[in-house]
């Protein structure tokens, strides 16, 4: 019974830790510019897309393809601020969200026109063979796919607390006008953001897609992180990752004991049920009431 | 304003007689072009007036559509009856999502929204013995004492008297003191509160209006099409719907009307190009909010600066 739970928890963790990677995009993008980036969904699937074919189509090594990946997705991000949402800085915040709604749809038409409506499969990203420890039952890739992710959560949090850039885009997260008093360069912080929450969206995309199939409209699965951001306060990026953590292990249980339909249902709501009852989230960092 | 007065009943009756002069399918594109005016319009008493995104209003009309067609179907309930009742219940529900996400600051509502469409949409999906899951219902033709409204004149007539009561409706409104305290919130929630105005009790009645609105809309929608299914009203559909608003010209009522029949016919125009179809309507969002944040409705009446405003 206990080594049930346990091979259900640790099942979860897997999805768990992609929900946490695409949520960490969401609030990194919303602490700096209050935007509730509707794209992260699309930057999963142009991540999957572009991990695709540099990894199945051009049989580079795998490090290669999560470095490939992240980087062509983080230009795509810079260019995409450029393009879009730079010029819209003053905009009254909904028309941001727009926005982001209007490019995550030209960006799943362009990849469909490019790759078709069909379905690709994803090759494994390592030997899948069953591993057995403990009772327990898991492959390396499953094993792959979380170390990959917490050492990027690791690698991230230590970049905001030591690195320049990292300091910089927090003090404009924290005060944006003190932030361009003390000579930072807000537009390339935002410029930054962006491309880091992209980066970030379609790590996530290359991992998920060996567990789906690729297709135009796998983003779909960013909306459940979104209910992650929230369990997590939207803002605080620990929360975010055990948000992610929480629902992937949540839904996994749910999908056991009370039925396969209600996999789907448990994200949203939970959803509902912390936007009535607490609505900054479950971890949330102590902070004033913002207005 | 006689003369304003006399342009609207010409307009009228020409819309009237329009079905006497185009042919079917034509007709067809108009009467779902007006259904969606209704929904565009509700929709504009949230994102519009007061700011907010929703991200389920086709869900509100998918909630009417249902409640006509599966009371109509178990109940024998007639759509004069099935109507009415879907409108409000889709308002019902409005109102109570709307009390705890409205009270928040930010995009509660946004979140809130997007969460009940999906739940809405998958218990659609699942619960086969009341909806029939994903095959969809049979909408029926409304009886009118012994006339069937089966053909495309009648419906059309149907939601043209609709659409003229709706917009109607919506324009006084905004010239009422309900409206004049709505426009406030939009331009300044401080300004507005510190004149007394309780924001939370506000938004949540927009809300409700704009759910009212779309299943009216719902209802309209079902009988047109004849045929409906969980997807037709799922988070896309709500994204067209806010697209409308948007490429109107947020802020404006008649924005709102000019977006539903521009976004509405412009798949027929554009039927040559269907791949393209979605990826140009997210051009036309991108290059409307950065070049002409006031839409449609601030292109139209730039060119006729001199044109007496149908509202404000």
């Amino acid at each position: 019974m206990t080594l049930l739970l346990a091979q259900l928890i640790l099942s979860g963790l897997v999805l768990g830790a992609i929900y946490a990677l695409i949520a960490l995009g969401y609030v990194i993008i919303y602490k700096a510019t209050s935007v509730v980036n509707f794209a992260q969904g699309e930057a999963v699937m142009v991540g999957a897309y572009i991990g695709l074919s540099v990894y199945s189509f051009m049989h580079l090594p795998v490090p290669l393809v999560f470095a490939i990946t992240m980087a062509v997705a983080a230009l795509l991000g810079v260019i995409i601020e450029r393009v879009a949402y730079r010029r819209l800085v003053g905009a009254p915040v909904i028309s941001l969200i727009i926005a982001t709604l209007a490019v995550g749809l030209i960006l799943r038409n362009v990849v469909r026109l490019i790759f078709g409506p069909n379905v690709y499969p994803f090759p494994p990203l390592i030997a899948n063979r069953p591993l057995r420890f403990a009772g327990l039952v898991t492959t390396p890739q499953n094993l792959l796919i979380l170390g990959v992710s917490v050492t990027c959560m690791v690698l991230l949090f230590l970049y905001f607390r030591l690195t320049k850039w990292g300091k910089a885009m927090r003090a404009v997260s924290q005060n944006g006008t003190a932030a361009v008093l003390m000579g930072i360069s807000v537009r390339k912080v935002f410029s930054m953001i962006w491309a880091l929450s992209a980066a970030l969206g379609a790590l996530a995309g290359v991992l998920l897609a060996p567990l789906l199939v690729v297709n135009p409209d796998m983003g779909w699965i960013a909306l459940k992180a979104f209910v992650v951001a929230i369990l997590g306060g939207f803002q605080s990026l620990p929360g975010a990752v055990l948000g992610g953590f929480a629902l992937g292990i949540l839904e996994n249980l749910a999908g056991f004991y009370i039925g396969s339909a209600v996999k789907d249902i448990v994200a949203y709501v939970v959803l509902i049920a912390i936007l009535i009852a607490r609505p900054t989230g479950l971890f949330a960092e102590r902070t004033g009431k913002r207005v | 304003m006689t003369k304003r007065a006399t342009g609207i009943a010409g307009g009228l009756v020409l819309m009237a007689t329009l079905p006497w002069l185009i042919n079917v399918y034509p007709l067809y594109v108009l009467t779902l072009v007006l259904v969606s005016v209704i929904s565009a319009v509700g929709l504009y008493f949230v994102t519009g007036l007061t700011g907010q995104v929703s991200l389920c209003h086709a869900t509100f009309s998918g909630i009417a559509a249902y409640v006509v067609a599966v009371l109509g179907r178990d109940l024998g309930v007639p759509f004069w009856i099935g109507w009415p009742l879907g409108a409000v219940a889709a308002g019902a529900i409005g109102y109570l999502v709307g009390i705890p996400a409205l009270r928040l600051q930010g995009h509660y509502l946004a979140l809130a929204t997007l969460g009940l469409g999906e739940i809405v949409l998958l218990l659609n999906v699942h619960w086969e013995r009341l909806t029939n899951g994903p095959n969809g219902l049979e909408v029926p033709a409304p009886r009118l004492g012994t006339v069937v409204l089966s053909s495309e004149r009648g419906k059309y007539l149907l939601v043209l008297t609709a659409v003229v009561v709706m917009v109607a409706f919506a324009a006084n409104l905004q010239r009422s003191k309900l409206g004049l305290v709505l426009t406030a919130v939009m331009d300044s929630e401080v300004a507005a509160q510190a004149f007394g105005v309780r924001l939370a009790r506000y938004k949540v009645f927009a809300f409700a209006l704009s759910a009212l609105y779309a299943g009216v809309a719902g209802g309209l929608y079902g009988v047109v099409v004849g045929f409906i299914t969980p997807y037709e009203f799922g988070l896309w559909p709500s994204l067209w719907t806010l697209t409308m608003v948007v490429v109107g010209g947020m802020g404006y009522l008649w924005g709102a009307v000019l977006g539903a029949i521009v976004i509405t016919a412009l798949p027929e125009v554009l039927r040559g190009l269907k791949d393209y179809q979605e990826l140009l309507y997210g051009v036309l969002i991108l290059v409307t909010l950065v070049f002409k944040p006031s839409g449609l409705y601030g292109l139209v009446t730039g060119r006729h600066s001199t044109a007496s405003k149908g509202s404000s």
